[in-house]
Parts: C-alpha cells; sequence; structure tokens
C-alpha cells in the first residue's frame, strides 16, 4: 500500500486500496502461484543447491563450535583452508576420500539403468524423506501453514518497498536525475499492484517451499556427518590406542580410513616439525613457522584474538543500566564509554 | 588454462582478509574479494588480461606467495607493489561482484523505523551467495565511536527487488544478476544518542563456476540515522 501510494499521483492514490484489495482477492490466482512454486522448487537444479549447500553447512558445523577454555573464554578451532584440498582430484587421498564418499552417500543419482542406493546411504535416506510428509504432524504440516505464507509475503513486500526507497535514494543523488513520473490513472496503478503482489506472493511460497525442504534434509545430513566423524574417531582411537601386541588381533583396518587418518597424521608432525621452536602463539603471529593448517582463536572482552583494545559497546549495556538507574539527575551528566583513557 | 600464480594478502592466522590475485598460463587474471583487506562493502570476483611482463615480475618469488599485510616482508616489496597496481586494474573490470549498504529508510507500517540491508549486483555474471544470520549485525556509533551492535533477526524471506521479485540469500541461495539491486528490509530500534549505523554482512559465497562457497564478510559504509 505505502509503496502504491507514494508512486502514485494525487489523483490515483485514493484508489490504491481498492486495487490492493483487487489483487489479493478476486484476482489472486493463489492455486497457480502455489503450483508454480511446488514445480519450481522442487525441480532438480533447485533441490541439488539446497540439498548441496545444506550439506557443506552441515559439514562446516563442527568447524564453528566453540571451545571453553579456563583463562581464553571461547576457543573456536580454524581449519586452514589447505586442509579442505588434500582430498581434491590429484592428490594422494582422492581415491580414498571418492570411495568413503561413495560407501557414506551412496552411488551416483539412481535411476533407470543405474545402480539402486543402499539403504543406509544418504541418498536412499533423502529418498525417503518426502513420505514421511504425508503423518500426521510432519514436516510439512508444521512448515506449510498460511501463517508462514503471510508472514513471508509481508517481508517481502516490505522489502520491495525498501528495495524501491534505496534505489530512489540512490538515483536521487546523479546528476541529470529525473524522479519517474507518478501513476496517473486506474489501469498503471491496478498493472502495477498486479506485479507486486504476484511476485512476492511467488517470493513466499518459493522461501516457503524452500524453507520446507531445508527443514527437512538438514537432520539427516547431520547425523551423515555426525556418523562420519564417529567412524574417523573410531580408526583415530583405534589406531592409538591398540598396543602392537593386539595389531593383528585387530584386524585389517578399513583401507579409505586408514588412508585418511595416515594423511592427517603426516599433516600434524609436519606441523609440530614446522612450529618447534619457534616460540609461536597459537592464538596469535610471533614465530617464522610457515603457515599452520590448525590454528585456535579466542573471542573475548578484546574482541577475537586481539590483545590490544576493548571492545566498547561490550560495556554499553552496563553504561545504560547504570545512567538509567544509578546516576544522580541533574547533578551528574550521561556516563558514556571510554576506552583507553 | 593452468594456474602460474596465485597471490594472496592475509594477515597472521587467523586471518581476516582474505583477497587473492589468480594468474593463469593464458594471460588472465583473477582478482577475488571475500574479505577485504579495508573494511569495504564490495565483495566479488574480477577478472582482466595481464601482460607477460607483469607475470615474470609476480612469479619472481614461485607460483604461491602470501602477503602479510600487518608486516611486509622486503624480499617480496617489489612482487606486493607489482600485485597492488594489478589488482587496482582489475577491479575496474568486475566479472560477479555485489556491492552492500545498508540505510534507514523510514517508517514501513506497521514498524517505526525499517533498516534496509541493500544488495547490487555488477559485472558479467550473476553473484551467488547465502547470508549466515547469525553473525550478520548491525553496528550504531556516536561521534565516530561504536555505541553497540544489533544481531540480525531471523528473516520469513531474502533480498527483494522493488518490482518484488524474490532474489533469495535467506535460508537459500541468493542469485543478483548484473544491475539489480535487491533489499531486505529489518526492523530497527535505534539505541540512544545514536547517529550513524553501518552492517556486517556475513555468509557462503559462490565464486564463479564453483560449487563449494567460502566465507565471505563485507561491511557497509557508516550512514547518518
Amino acid at each position: 500500500m505505502s509503496e502504491l501510494t507514494a508512486e502514485s499521483d494525487a489523483r490515483t492514490s485514493p484508489g490504491v486500496a481498492r486495487a490492493v484489495a483487487f489483487q489479493t482477492t478476486k484476482n489472486f490466482s493463489n492455486l497457480s502461484i502455489a503450483d508454480q512454486a511446488v514445480r519450481g522448487g522442487f525441480a532438480v537444479a533447485p533441490v541439488s543447491n539446497l540439498i548441496g549447500d545444506a550439506y557443506w553447512t552441515a559439514l562446516q558445523a563442527p568447524h564453528a563450535t566453540n571451545v571453553a577454555v579456563a583463562g581464553f573464554d571461547d576457543v573456536r578451532i580454524n581449519i586452514s583452508s589447505g586442509v579442505y584440498s588434500t582430498t581434491g582430484t590429484a592428490t594422494p587421498l582422492a581415491g580414498s576420500a571418492t570411495t568413503e564418499a561413495t560407501n557414506v552417500v551412496g552411488p551416483a543419482a539412481p535411476g533407470p539403468g543405474l545402480p539402486v542406493a543402499p539403504p543406509t546411504s544418504l541418498i536412499a535416506q533423502l529418498s525417503g524423506l518426502p513420505a514421511t510428509w504425508s503423518t500426521v504432524g510432519s514436516q510439512l504440516e508444521t512448515s506449510v501453514t498460511s501463517a508462514t505464507f503471510a508472514t513471508a509475503m509481508a517481508a517481502a513486500l516490505k522489502s520491495a518497498a525498501a528495495a524501491a526507497a534505496l534505489v530512489t535514494a540512490a538515483a536521487a543523488v546523479l546528476p541529470g536525475f529525473a524522479p519517474p513520473p507518478k501513476l496517473s490513472s486506474a489501469g498503471p496503478l491496478y498493472r502495477r499492484a498486479f506485479t507486486l503482489v504476484n511476485n512476492s506472493a511467488k517470493a513466499a511460497a518459493k522461501q516457503v517451499v524452500g524453507d520446507l525442504l531445508v527443514a527437512t534434509v538438514k537432520p539427516t545430513l547431520a547425523a551423515s556427518v555426525t556418523s562420519l566423524q564417529s567412524s574417523i574417531n573410531s580408526e583415530v582411537t583405534r589406531i592409538t590406542t591398540t598396543p602392537p601386541a593386539g595389531i593383528a588381533a585387530a584386524g585389517p583396518a578399513d583401507p579409505q580410513m586408514a588412508a585418511i587418518v595416515a594423511s592427517m597424521k603426516a599433516r600434524l608432525d609436519a606441523d609440530k616439525t614446522s612450529t618447534a621452536g619457534t616460540g609461536r602463539d597459537p592464538t596469535k603471529a610471533g614465530g617464522s613457522a610457515p603457515d599452520q593448517n590448525v590454528t585456535y582463536s579466542a573471542q573475548g572482552l578484546m574482541g577475537s584474538s586481539n590483545a590490544s583494545t576493548v571492545r566498547a559497546d561490550q560495556f554499553q549495556g552496563m553504561i545504560e543500566a547504570f545512567n538509567t538507574k544509578l546516576r544522580k539527575v541533574p547533578r551528574e551528566d550521561k556516563f558514556a564509554v571510554d576506552i583507553g583513557r | 588454462m593452468a594456474t602460474v600464480l596465485t597471490v594472496r594478502w592475509r594477515t597472521p592466522p587467523p586471518t581476516s582478509i582474505d583477497e587473492r590475485l589468480i594468474v593463469d598460463d593464458e594471460g588472465r587474471a583473477r582478482l577475488e574479494v571475500l574479505r577485504p583487506r579495508t573494511l569495504g562493502d564490495t565483495v566479488g570476483s574480477y577478472e582482466g588480461a595481464v601482460e607477460e611482463a607483469e607475470v615474470r615480475e609476480l612469479t619472481a618469488a614461485g607460483p604461491d606467495v602470501e602477503l602479510d599485510v600487518l608486516a611486509q616482508d622486503p624480499r617480496l616489496a617489489a612482487i606486493s607493489v607489482a600485485a597492488d597496481r594489478v589488482a587496482q586494474r582489475l577491479r575496474s573490470s568486475p566479472l560477479a561482484v555485489a556491492q552492500f549498504f545498508a540505510r534507514p529508510v523510514g517508517a514501513v507500517p506497521p514498524l517505526p523505523a525499517t533498516l534496509a540491508i541493500g544488495v547490487l549486483g555488477s559485472g558479467s555474471q550473476p553473484v551467488e551467495f547465502q547470508l549466515n544470520l547469525i553473525e550478520c549485525a548491525v553496528y550504531f556509533s556516536s561521534g565516530g565511536k561504536p555505541v553497540s551492535l544489533t544481531p540480525l533477526p531471523e528473516l520469513p524471506i531474502g533480498f527483494m527487488t522493488p518490482d518484488a521479485e524474490g532474489l533469495g540469500g535467506v535460508r537459500q541461495r541468493a542469485i543478483v544478476p548484473p544491475g539489480v539491486i535487491g533489499a531486505i528490509s529489518v526492523p530497527m530500534a535505534v539505541p540512544d544518542g545514536a547517529d550513524h549505523l553501518s552492517a556486517q554482512v556475513v555468509g557462503s559465497w559462490f565464486l564463479p563456476g564453483e560449487s563449494i562457497p567460502e566465507e565471505f564478510e563485507a561491511h557497509t559504509a557508516p550512514q547518518p540515522l
């Protein structure tokens, strides 16, 4: 309403409410919008992107976990991007990593002429998820509701209005800017209202369908990552705790896991050698060692791994509470945070 | 096409910047800026030609060069100057670049005050990214000093064009074609005394042709309230 009113001249703006009411009720084709959203949302490319992006997020999630260390507040373990590429094409680990990935995820997309994915594989688990949507209380039932859609559509219209305001503000500072002509009759007003209502409904429907897919696949992907971590952990534990006398009895290692663990150990040994005797502070620069695969960052009052300044905003809440409850008005001015004096 | 040189600008670990210059054997160079060296509002890829003489100059210290922006290695000074010169030139030929900005846009009923976080795509290809809402924040300052920060709330929808076309970016990938502007409307509560605001925009960035995202971080220019 506000965007259309801003775009209309004085003679046309009284008709904005009528145009919006018409386009959101009598002329609103909810079925065709829903149909387009479902067909578009479940097409191969968007689903591939959504699942791929969600899987990457699940794989990255353990890296964003803070560890509480006494004296350091929260410590985060940073993995160098070089570690990710250790299983890339033409690396010694490429074959083992591909075999392990196929074991966990499953073979290439099942279909006519291709092998069916084993039931324990990730692909098979993901394929089975839509069947859960028909049960009572399912993700579909809780995620796709009229309230969710209404919230998304209202937000879409507000964001479109904000985008229009940004464009106008940006254009206004350009030399020779002439503001676009106002909507001066009912025809253009109704067409503009139709565009805004239909586009925002499509965007809201697409968002709701996308959110449904992400919420549905997220637990399965997270469980897959946990399972993979558990496999690696078991292999590391097995290798590091089995005494030499028990190795024969323990049986042969999983060849893929053994190769990955051996590679990890080689990198750790190289890190240990390169940083030995440098006095390098693991939370900050200091030594002459080359780049490390693993570093640590501490987040505290001084910001991220910062030992020289204190962030003023960390004290703002305390100062505001002091000014509100303890300051003697009018004798004392408001107190403010002032660092470094 | 093979990579003959990669120059990375970084700070000591954990590095807060991510800029790299990649030169291939066909005389093309690409500058990838995901966490700018100076707090900046623009991230993405730039591409252009590079002279043979420049390649020789840049590869003088080998195919992989790291330039510490806090403590310059005198042995790499000449390469640093050459890399800066090439990077500066490439910035005039964006491949897939996004500029982020944040502006208060007044009341959008029923909200008394609204912040628009905007994105503008430029170059010859669309930019693709997804916001990490937990790490995005709005900073308020007064007289140039920070007074508070507010994390972005959970948002129901991503970036929208003025014609209400959805571009994505929230819980799904945004695809912003060159020349297209999008915005997200965010409810805003301005703290007492604040006179400027800026936004920290963080998320996953998909470089052209890549399916695995990398982290990006942009800081919008301060705007008066």
